[in-house]
């Protein structure tokens, strides 16, 4: 063997002990419940983990805005659908598919709706590459549950417990409202769209097509982050890629959205009156795909019973001025 | 999926940091592996594309200031060179008694030609990084006098690294007017000395003589420069990552917020900014100097372990030691040695003595060195104050040298031992930090609010376990946050103690076996990846100097 391959192995058998090294990490930094103190964060994204198995319909994915705009207790309420908001502050496309795996891993939904604004936040070349060192070696994700580890993590065994109360959904009754005179002005112009989101975009199609997963994309209301420009661009790709759009920015009389009322910090997000008419569109809207039964008189599901329960009393003690 | 829309102009602005995934998984790997593929007579010509595209994946259009930068310096060399050729040719027909005065003549048009060099790169340094500031001066004047104009406040995009190649654009025209190198004509390797990857973001300044004919001779990448320029460069990102990055969020809540602390907390955020400036810079320099050496090519240091310096004359000579240099040679000698200077030190030391004479003289010198050394790091009042703050204590250590030798010699303390030179150490960090406060702060008033509520304040708030925890808990961080910091500065401060006994760790680690060696690579990969401040819940830090 000549030195140079001598060299050449030696730097093969280093990197395969590394990789080695950090798939056995992997395991033990991997989180073994998904509650708060188990170091995992964005809890209520990453509830869905709790939730019994093959029991969510919807899978709702996005940033702030999905969170803010859909309650799927009142999706539940009104169609008897199980939906689920995966949606956290921020998020970037990487992120959602991210999510996206996780939750395939225990539920299979039929619709995927994608909320559009972070289409529009791009995934740099750093989030891409660091994402898919996660994908492959947890550690990534979770190296700073340095801090929680405990003796049970050296057990590869998960057991995710904890639920989300409100499915993912953000409650927030604060009214702070907004000028709407120049929102959704008409223009040809277009959004430009990173190409690694694009990328990314169509990584999260084919995977939704493997799983037989419908994909919906929807732009929820926004004055602040939405605007005809993007409307454009979310048009176009949407049908070069064969995806459905709604833009419930342009379905004013759908979507009846009061924005001096609805919206809790001058038109960036709506609140829990918005959210209220929204969810009730999506609703009808999913129902209408006549993928769906009514589940409600489904004992498997008793615990949304219990959580939406829960939630109207919250509302009810809000609306009585008792509330937060 | 069209590559373009990957690799577009700026499109890797992160690539600004060397410990960015985007930088050291794809680029230096793309690059290393290429760089070993082509020929060895092209690997010049690669080393020089690898740079552009860097440039201008970082930068964008702004790569025009580099090409600008290069063209120009090309110019002035050849014009110089030209100039030197033609006065010696003058020289050997001109009679005796008229050489001194064609010597005069040629060495004034020599002196035009620098001068022209200078205002138009130092001008565009000036124009492009300053002009906000004076602008926004300017106003204050007028505002105080009660003048009603208004300037509008220019903004300028500025090109990544452009105070580091600025200067080692000047140091090459300089060098060739006083013919310590000769201009060279191959665009391409000055091109390369100017913008060479890893250094044209955070220096080192090199000089020409340094890295010129090293780069474009750069050969086949050997095993054992890899392997040394890789653990280099992972010692680098251990800095950065595990102490530097980990400290930004405590350094910025207690600067941002310093009403809201007391001054054992000031003194705490002083401390921790200090530390996070040498890890984050000196982690950088490592990186460079790593990679630098993968590719067979030796940079100057930049630091040499400044925290164990006596004085603070000794930590400039420590610390950033490139900057240091370049303003020794090409402004204070330059200063110091011209003819008013001279007499002006010659009559000094006749009426105050050898020791204040020379020194007074030469303060003049030192001025404008600190002065410029304040600037350089930024266009703000604060950075000034901390150029004229050392400028003080340098010259203040001078004077009072003499005396302090003199007590020593009479109480028969012994300046040579451990806790003498251990007290003069800490003396010099406590200088040191406070220098840093007032870099740091936001603006001088800031800098003098908080220094004064650090003094009153230090000893009767300690320990001010409250208000610690109270910044733990506004940054997201607790005490284990603080012991990783401490086990890790542990960690440095033992491969620098080792270093400053010149004990190279990596030479003494390649005399172990294969098995030891392994493990202790592993061992630093995986506290990294482990301890490292990146990922979900952290922002990623720009490396600090980048921004100078």
């Amino acid at each position: 063997m000549t030195d140079t391959m001598k060299k050449a192995l030696k730097c093969v058998l280093f990197i395969a002990g590394l990789a080695g090294i950090l798939f056995v990490l992997s395991l033990v930094f991997y989180p073994k419940n998904n509650e708060k103190e188990d170091g995992i964060i964005d809890v209520a994204a990453n509830a869905i983990l709790g939730e019994p198995e093959n029991t969510i319909d919807v899978l709702i994915i996005g940033d702030s805005e999905s969170i803010n705009s859909i309650n799927p207790l009142r999706i539940w309420e009104q169609q008897g659908i199980a939906s689920y908001c995966c949606g956290t502050s921020l998020q970037l496309l990487s992120y959602s598919e991210y999510f996206l795996h996780q939750a395939f891993k225990s539920q299979s939904p039929k619709i995927v709706v994608l909320e559009t604004n972070e289409i529009f936040r791009q995934v740099t070349l750093d989030d891409l590459l660091l994402h898919q060192l996660e994908m492959v070696f947890p550690l990534f994700s979770f190296h700073s549950r340095w801090k929680v580890l405990s003796f049970r993590d050296i057990s590869p065994n998960v057991d995710f417990t904890h639920m989300d109360e409100e499915k993912g959904y953000y409650f927030s009754t604060v009214i702070r409202g907004a000028d709407d005179s120049e929102y959704m002005k008409e223009t040809s112009e277009e959004e430009p769209i990173a190409a690694i989101n694009m990328f990314y975009l169509r990584r999260i199609r084919s995977f939704c097509k493997e799983k037989g997963a419908r994909i919906v994309l929807v732009s929820t209301p926004s004055i602040v982050n939405w605007d005809y420009r993007k409307h454009n661009s979310i048009k176009r790709i949407s049908e070069e890629e064969g995806l459905e759009f709604i833009d419930m920015n342009l379905m004013r009389e759908e979507i009846p959205i009061d924005w001096s009322k609805d919206t809790r910090d001058g038109g960036d997000h709506v609140n829990y009156f918005g959210a209220e008419k929204v969810s009730a569109y999506l609703g009808k809207y999913l129902s209408g795909t006549g993928l769906f039964e009514n589940r409600r008189s489904d004992p498997a599901y008793a615990q949304w019973e219990v959580n939406l329960k829960d939630f109207n009393k919250r509302t009810e003690q809000y609306k009585s001025g008792n509330g937060s | 999926m069209r590559l373009s829309g990957f690799l577009g102009a700026g499109s890797a602005t992160s690539m600004t940091s060397f410990f960015s995934w985007t930088f050291f998984m794809v680029f230096i790997p793309l690059c290393v592996i290429s760089y070993t593929l082509v020929p060895n007579k092209l690997k010049k010509y690669h080393l020089l594309l690898a740079s552009y595209v860097f440039y201008w994946l970082v930068s964008g259009e702004l790569i025009i200031y580099l090409l600008l930068s290069t063209v120009s310096i090309r110019c002035f060399g050849l014009w110089l060179d030209r100039m030197q050729s033609k006065m010696k040719s003058t020289f050997s027909t001109v009679p005796k008694e008229k050489k001194k005065e064609t010597k005069k003549r040629y060495i004034k048009k020599q002196r035009l030609i620098i001068l022209l060099a200078v205002f138009l790169h130092i001008g565009g340094l000036l124009f492009l990084k300053y002009s906000a500031f004076f602008t926004f001066n300017i106003n204050k004047l007028f505002e105080h006098f009660n003048i009603p104009v208004v300037l509008a406040i220019p903004r300028y995009l500025l090109p990544i690294g452009i105070s580091f190649f600025t200067l080692q654009a000047l140091s090459y025209i300089l060098d060739v007017y006083h013919g310590v190198i000769k201009a060279d004509r191959n665009i391409g390797r000055l091109a390369l000395f100017l913008g060479f990857f890893p250094q044209i973001v955070e220096g080192p300044i090199c000089r020409y003589s340094q890295t010129a004919e090293q780069l474009w001779n750069a050969g086949p990448v050997k095993y054992e420069n890899l392997t040394f320029g890789l653990q280099r460069f992972l010692f680098g990102m251990l800095k950065k990552l595990v102490i530097a990055d980990r400290l930004s969020p405590i350094v910025i809540e207690i600067f941002d917020k310093y009403n809201e602390y007391s001054g054992a907390i000031i003194a705490l955020g002083a401390v921790s900014y200090t530390i996070q400036l040498y890890m984050d810079f000196s982690g950088s320099m490592d990186a460079v100097i790593g990679i630098a050496q993968i590719f067979g090519i030796r940079m100057p240091e930049n630091f040499e372990r400044p925290f164990f310096s006596r004085s603070i004359s000794e930590f400039w000579k420590r610390w950033h030691i490139t900057l240091g240099t370049w303003l020794k040679d090409y402004l204070f000698y330059p200063i110091v040695t011209a003819g008013k200077m001279k007499k002006l030190t010659a009559s000094a030391r006749k009426k105050i003595g050898n020791h204040f004479g020379p020194l007074l003289a030469g303060s003049i010198a030192l001025f404008c060195v600190w002065f410029c050394n304040g600037l350089w790091h930024g266009s703000g009042w604060n950075y000034i104050f901390f150029g004229m703050y050392h400028l003080v204590l340098i010259l203040s250590g001078s004077a009072i040298t003499p005396a302090v030798n003199k007590i020593n010699n009479q109480l028969h303390i012994n300046a040579d031992s451990f806790l003498y030179r251990l007290m003069q150490m800490v003396r010099t960090s406590v200088l040191v930090v406070i220098g840093e406060l007032f870099f740091r702060a936001n603006g001088l008033r800031n800098g003098f609010a908080m220094f004064g509520k650090m003094v009153t304040g230090l000893l009767p708030s300690l320990p001010d376990k409250q208000g610690l925890i109270n910044v733990l808990i506004r940054t997201g961080r607790n005490s284990k946050d603080l012991i990783i910091v401490a086990v890790t500065l542990a960690a440095v401060f033992a491969v620098s103690v080792l270093n400053e006994k010149r004990i190279s760790v990596r030479d003494e680690l390649a005399k172990r076996k294969i098995l030891i060696r392994w493990a202790v690579f592993y061992l630093l990969i995986v506290y990294i990846i482990i301890f490292g401040a990146y990922g979900a819940g952290y922002k990623p830090i720009d490396p600090l100097y980048a921004q100078f």
